[in-house]
């Protein structure tokens, strides 16, 4: 059965894949980041290429996920356990909000951030959320990303199993928009809504 | 110039903390300076222990049988909401499986059973058919403003005609991961907090539930109701992952914000009840920013030396604090506070318990990331 995002306006859209992160790699400003937030990053920065300084310091950005930063995680208790030390930089990105947080950071972004986490509905959230941002507050533009990793060396030979990784990010304005309905696939991971929403968009726009 | 909107009325509060397992206790305990920290953390009794996997869903129950009970409204119907805020939701319940399992202690079948607990949206899902609602939820986890941020966000969710009322939930656990966390951090303190205190050595973490339930307008006369939310901000610092900016000036755009929605200036805000967590850069930070709108005279409080900082709990027991503080004519002090940082700008930081009528507190929260959030009540007859 097909979803339909109703009458959403959808001004531009990004996703990213596990293969592009080892390109941030070099990069000073991603010494420290997760796979949550580069990953978060890229799809990020391609839908925010044509947003001015003045809508970043204004825009509301909403981050769903339904793992968070489980890998940051895994690999506190990791550490804790087998070499008894408590490390610093993983605690502080362990937490759900540090993925968002690392965005408004690396991306000039000023305006409220969000994290919501809700399973599979955690994408829907997100839009639900920016619907009610809209109606109440005098916002033009809203962000919202949706973003899961599966943390493969913190999981393997424990018997788990591997769901997919990705991002998606799909930059939002109000008003009168038109239904949506996402990219149709397999269940990918669990907030994967944005980015079936935004590869729908880009295919759109292509064609 | 005031706006006109539809007022959001607070119609039910609950808690659970260290220092009270209700908010007329919690109150008590911070008139009469009776903290609920000992060796430097706030620990809940009653609840069973970190590991039990119903703990945060029995607080849960606990503290929103006290706000419905208050509210004498009835169930939540499925045209009201429900947003639960943490940081941790049950970390405590499967922690200890991947430590033991990743430590050889025990198979990888103890660590399958309780890894489904790891999953933040479960919560609010089980709360949800527990009580048996089936109206609509957010589940919000914006690190230590994430329960203050949700009575944002039901502020917002109500007006929007989208719900009648709102029950926005906090609750936090202790945990390996946030007590090592915070220490690895150095934030954190064996000897109790003590906020602004030239001689503050850190945070007490500390554990608990609180509820607060939002009621529209039209149903206010079916209700009791504390406290009028007047207007909400939110804004980001962009500037650290764990420090705020020095000068507050996220803070500062999230207090613009409730100003500007609300219609009220700052000399019209008496009180703000700070986050203040007691450490270096919270306390400079926040006490910069109100600095920046408000007057020297403001009365600035934190409670965390009685209940300790209960992470993304403690904007909502916070609030409840406020709300019911400002209904019997009362700005709370902070514990302990007895050698003012000189570091500071020059504010009413409140150290004795005064007996005056205030008309509105504003409530501040700061979390990692750099979110900042701030939320007006005022005084209702």
């Amino acid at each position: 059965m097909k979803s339909t995002e109703k009458n959403l306006t959808i001004l531009s859209a990004g996703v990213s894949d596990l293969s592009q992160v080892d390109a941030l790699n070099l990069d000073g400003r991603f010494r420290r980041a997760s796979s949550n937030m580069k990953l978060s990053f890229l799809a990020t920065q391609a839908c925010l290429q044509d947003v001015s300084e003045s809508d970043r310091a204004k825009m509301p950005v909403i981050f769903c996920s339904s793992e968070g930063e489980l890998d940051s995680t895994l690999g506190f208790y990791r550490a804790f356990e087998l070499e008894q030390v408590a490390r610093p930089i993983l605690f502080q990105n362990s937490l759900h909000h540090s993925t968002v947080g690392f965005l408004m950071i690396q991306l000039g972004l000023l305006g409220p951030a969000f994290t919501l986490s809700q399973g599979r509905n955690s994408g829907q959230a997100g839009i639900e959320l920016a619907r009610i941002l809209f109606s109440t507050h005098p916002f033009h533009k809203i962000l919202v990303i949706g973003c899961d990793v599966f943390p493969e060396s913190a999981l393997k030979d424990l018997g788990v199993t591997p769901w997919d990784s990705g991002a998606g990010a799909v930059l939002l304005a109000n008003g009168e928009g038109r239904d949506w309905i996402p990219e149709e696939r397999a269940p990918g991971y669990d907030s994967d809504w944005i980015e079936r929403l935004a590869v729908q968009f880009l295919k759109e726009k292509v064609t | 110039m005031k706006k006109t909107q539809n007022p959001v009325f607070v119609s039910g509060l609950g808690v659970i903390s260290c220092a009270g397992k209700n908010p007329r206790e919690l109150l008590e305990s911070v008139v009469n300076g009776k903290s609920g920290i000992h060796n430097g953390v706030g620990v809940v009794e009653g609840f069973g222990d970190q590991e039990t996997p119903d703990r945060v869903l029995a607080m849960l129950f606990e503290v929103t049988r006290q706000a419905m009970g208050q509210s004498e409204m009835g169930c939540l119907t499925d045209q009201d909401g429900v947003i639960v805020a943490s940081t941790t939701t049950r970390l405590g319940v499967w922690e200890r499986a991947f430590l033991d399992t990743v430590g050889g202690k025990a198979g990888s079948e103890k660590f399958l059973e309780y890894f489904p607990y790891r999953k933040a949206g479960g919560l609010l899902e089980e709360f949800q058919q527990a009580i048996q609602h089936r109206g609509p939820g957010f589940l919000v986890l914006s690190a230590c403003a994430a329960q203050l941020q949700g009575v944002a966000m039901a502020f917002d969710w109500i007006r929007s005609g989208r719900v009648n009322r709102c029950l926005v939930l906090g609750v936090e656990t202790l945990s390996t991961l946030t007590q090592e966390g915070f220490r690895s951090l150095q934030l954190t303190t064996k000897e109790r907090a003590k906020p602004f205190d030239r001689a503050r050595t850190g945070i007490n973490l500390g554990e608990g539930a609180a509820a607060i339930l939002l009621t529209k307008d039209s149903l206010k006369n079916q209700s009791h109701s504390f406290a009028v939310v007047e207007g909400v901000g939110v804004a980001s610092d962009a500037y650290h992952m764990t420090s705020p900016s020095p000068g507050g000036e996220g803070l500062v755009r999230a207090i613009d914000n409730v100003l500007l929605e609300s219609g009220v200036s700052a000399s019209e805000i008496p009180w703000v009840y700070t986050h203040g967590t007691g450490s270096r850069h919270n306390d400079l930070a926040e006490s910069n920013a109100i600095a920046a709108r408000f007057s020297p005279q403001t009365f600035v409080t934190s409670t965390k030396p009685i209940h300790g900082h209960t992470l993304a709990c403690a904007g909502g027991m916070e609030s409840v604090l406020a709300m019911l503080a400002m209904s019997e004519s009362l700005v709370l002090p902070t514990l302990g506070l007895q050698d003012l940082d000189s570091d500071l700008p020059k504010l009413d930081y409140v150290s004795k318990l005064k007996t005056i009528s205030v008309s509105r507190v504003l409530k501040t929260c700061l979390g990692f990331g750099g979110v900042n959030v701030a939320v007006l009540f005022r005084r209702t007859p």
